[in-house]
């Protein structure tokens, strides 16, 4: 249950629905932040690179989790319209020379007009249908950029893309990358929340919750799911865009539907429905990841009858312990659990 | 817009015009009947109990009239215009709101967000500015929670505003049900079985309520209800349903005394005033 921290009393309002609600919030979230900006000083190079392709796949997922955990429609997709993105922006950086500042919001645009096709599915179908509509997504991107026009989009060769660059100060190292990529996340992080505060949000949850008496409370049901598909392919889009400025180099290979399903596993091990919880979700995600694409390599020298193929095997297998795991312990992610704990510290030492 | 000016913007009908006219509906699922030629009408300032046996076609008509079915024949109108066949979120923003028999309220969001999604019906920011809560956002969220605070404050749900509603009790649960209904600015209010499963203290609150929705706002009401003696208290008229027709209609006192109707649903040891 939602209670204020001891000592906060709301006069208005505007402070009544304020998310960071007192002074030590305040403090925290801003080290918490000016912690991540110096981030280039302290991290070592290999941390660096990990910070730069999470946040990058955080933005991807923040737009699944208001697409699947706030709207309630199934997408085995995102990593295509983060291919879209990813290409739209390419294509739009190398042929028309414009700024990064464009390219980015545009590419979003792109992504979302092919998450609207998708949408205007979803109005129709649903659940299990509407899973396998999404995966159509994944085959439909692979297909259509594999076979443009090389001179577009380079084909199965991959697009090479030029650092992005404002007023001559190219982002052409991880340091400065890590910068612009999380000045975006921030961005976008604060747009998710907004959107989910407000009345676009609860709107979502309606559709979730009660799909077929969300008409009568007022909400436009089809619209609202067009809506969901729009802003999770935008998201995609963005950090799609991102990741050919990081990368500078594309290819349809980088978005496949294991990508897809990895956003899934970590918006479920974050928490449904939670803006920070697919933050969350990321962090542990790409942290396991990471551990074992460390550890792997160590075991093989140590076993070598396991074989070199460790890392990708285990991958999947982690993949799904991950998701299954947190099923059966947290089906409702670690921000539930956080929750709970939260709620309980606040009325300490009462139990209830 | 406080409930005042929304009184001010009220369609002006003329006295004798009814605010729900339904003419001749009937509504076929394949080859069974659920309402065949079913008319009623609601007038300024009335509540009208439906009622009648389990199967009668009650919920059909208040789904029907919400816009869940459509039904094959008939017209239905709402201050004179066609609501029939439009979208469920069309005819609310029409100015038609309903309760439901079973409780659809999302639980996991708290009463008076609740609320506050049905004040949103009419809310004209955009997707993009909504990007930008403290830029474009708030000022309308702050809007909807004020218009939400009053409807909570009329229903007595000013304790309780912060709480998810999955934690509430059934009878709460109802009355947030209520709640968002009401912010939806009704022109007429459906009740489905409003009283089911309350128990008498519960039952006498959600009657003072509606009591005091219709005196108050002015809000037509109809209400489905199985409870007699609660349906003979505030109802000012009353139509009794059986096999998907409307087997009589008339005042309470009326009704009571009908042989058909109490052969039909309310039984041969039925009294007034004594609840069934």
């Amino acid at each position: 249950m939602f209670r204020n921290p001891a000592g906060i009393f709301p006069l208005s309002y505007r402070q009544d629905m304020a998310l960071v609600r007192s002074r030590p919030q305040i403090a925290v979230l801003l080290a918490f932040l000016v912690l991540l900006v110096l981030g280039p000083l302290y991290f070592s190079p290999r941390m660096l690179a990990v910070m730069n392709t999470s946040m990058i796949m955080a933005i991807a997922v923040l737009g699944l989790q208001i697409n699947l955990g706030y709207a309630g429609q199934i997408n085995l997709g995102q990593a295509a319209f983060m291919g879209v993105g990813a290409y739209s922006g390419g294509v739009l950086a190398n042929f028309s020379g414009l700024s990064f500042i464009v390219v980015i919001p545009l590419a979003g645009l792109a992504a979302a007009a092919f998450g609207y096709l998708f949408g205007v599915m979803a109005s129709r179908i649903k659940g299990f249908y509407l899973a396998l509509t999404t995966l159509a997504a994944q085959f439909v991107f692979h297909f259509v950029f594999i076979n443009l026009p090389a001179d577009w989009t380079g084909g199965a060769k991959g697009l090479a893309i030029a650092p992005a660059s404002l007023f001559g100060f190219q982002f052409n190292t991880e340091g400065r990358l890590y910068i612009l990529i999380l000045v975006v996340l921030v961005l976008m992080t604060y747009g998710a929340f907004s959107i989910v505060r407000g009345r676009y949000g609860r709107e979502l949850i309606a559709v979730r919750d009660e799909d077929t008496a969300a008409g009568i409370m007022g909400v436009d049901v089809v619209r609202t799911k067009v809506r969901a598909f729009l802003l999770g392919a935008f998201f995609a889009g963005v950090a799609g865009a991102l990741w050919g400025y990081y990368l500078r180099y594309i290819s349809v290979d980088q978005f496949t539907l294991f990508n897809s399903i990895w956003m899934i596993g970590m918006i479920i091990v974050g928490g449904m429905g939670s803006i920070t919880g697919a933050l969350i979700g990321v962090v542990v995600v790409r942290a396991i990841q990471e551990g074992i694409t460390s550890f792997a390599p160590v075991l093989a020298d140590a076993v070598p009858s396991l074989g070199s193929e460790l890392i990708f095997a285990s991958y999947n297998i982690v993949l799904g312990i991950l998701i299954a795991g947190s099923l059966l312990i947290e089906p409702k992610g670690l921000m539930h659990r956080w929750n709970t704990i939260k709620s309980s510290y606040r009325i300490w030492p009462y139990p209830y | 817009m406080n409930r005042q000016e929304t009184l001010a913007t009220l369609p002006q009908v003329h006295p004798g015009t009814p605010v729900l006219d339904v003419k001749g509906v009937s509504l076929r699922f394949g080859g069974v009947s659920a309402l065949s030629d079913v008319s009623l009408h609601v007038g300024q300032d009335e509540l009208v109990a439906v009622i009648g046996p389990n199967g009668a076609g009650k919920t059909s008509l208040l789904n029907s009239l919400a816009g869940f079915y459509h039904p094959q024949d008939g017209d239905i109108t709402l201050f004179g215009n066609s609501i029939l066949g439009m979208a469920p979120h069309r005819i609310a923003k029409a100015g038609m709101a309903r309760t439901f028999q079973g409780i659809h309220v999302l639980s996991t969001l708290s009463v008076i967000e609740n609320i506050m999604l049905g004040c949103g019906f009419n809310a004209h920011g955009t997707l993009a500015r909504s990007f930008f809560y403290h830029l474009f956002g708030s000022r309308e969220e702050v809007a909807l929670r004020a218009k939400a605070e009053e409807i909570a404050d009329f229903l007595d749900l000013g304790l309780v505003r912060h709480q998810p509603v999955g934690t509430l009790g059934y009878g709460l649960r109802k009355r947030v049900d209520l709640g968002r209904a009401l912010a939806l600015d009704p022109k007429i209010l459906l009740v489905d079985e409003p009283m089911a499963g309350m128990n008498g203290e519960e039952k006498e609150d959600l009657a003072r309520f509606l009591v005091d929705i219709r005196e108050l706002w002015k809000i037509p009401i109809v209400m489905v209800e199985h409870d007699m003696s609660v349906v003979m208290d505030l109802a000012d008229r009353i139509y009794v349903l059986n096999f998907g027709q409307v087997l009589a209609s008339g005042r309470p006192a009326e009704i009571q005394v009908n042989q058909d109707v109490i052969n039909a649903y309310l039984g041969g040891s039925y009294k007034a005033g004594v609840a069934t």
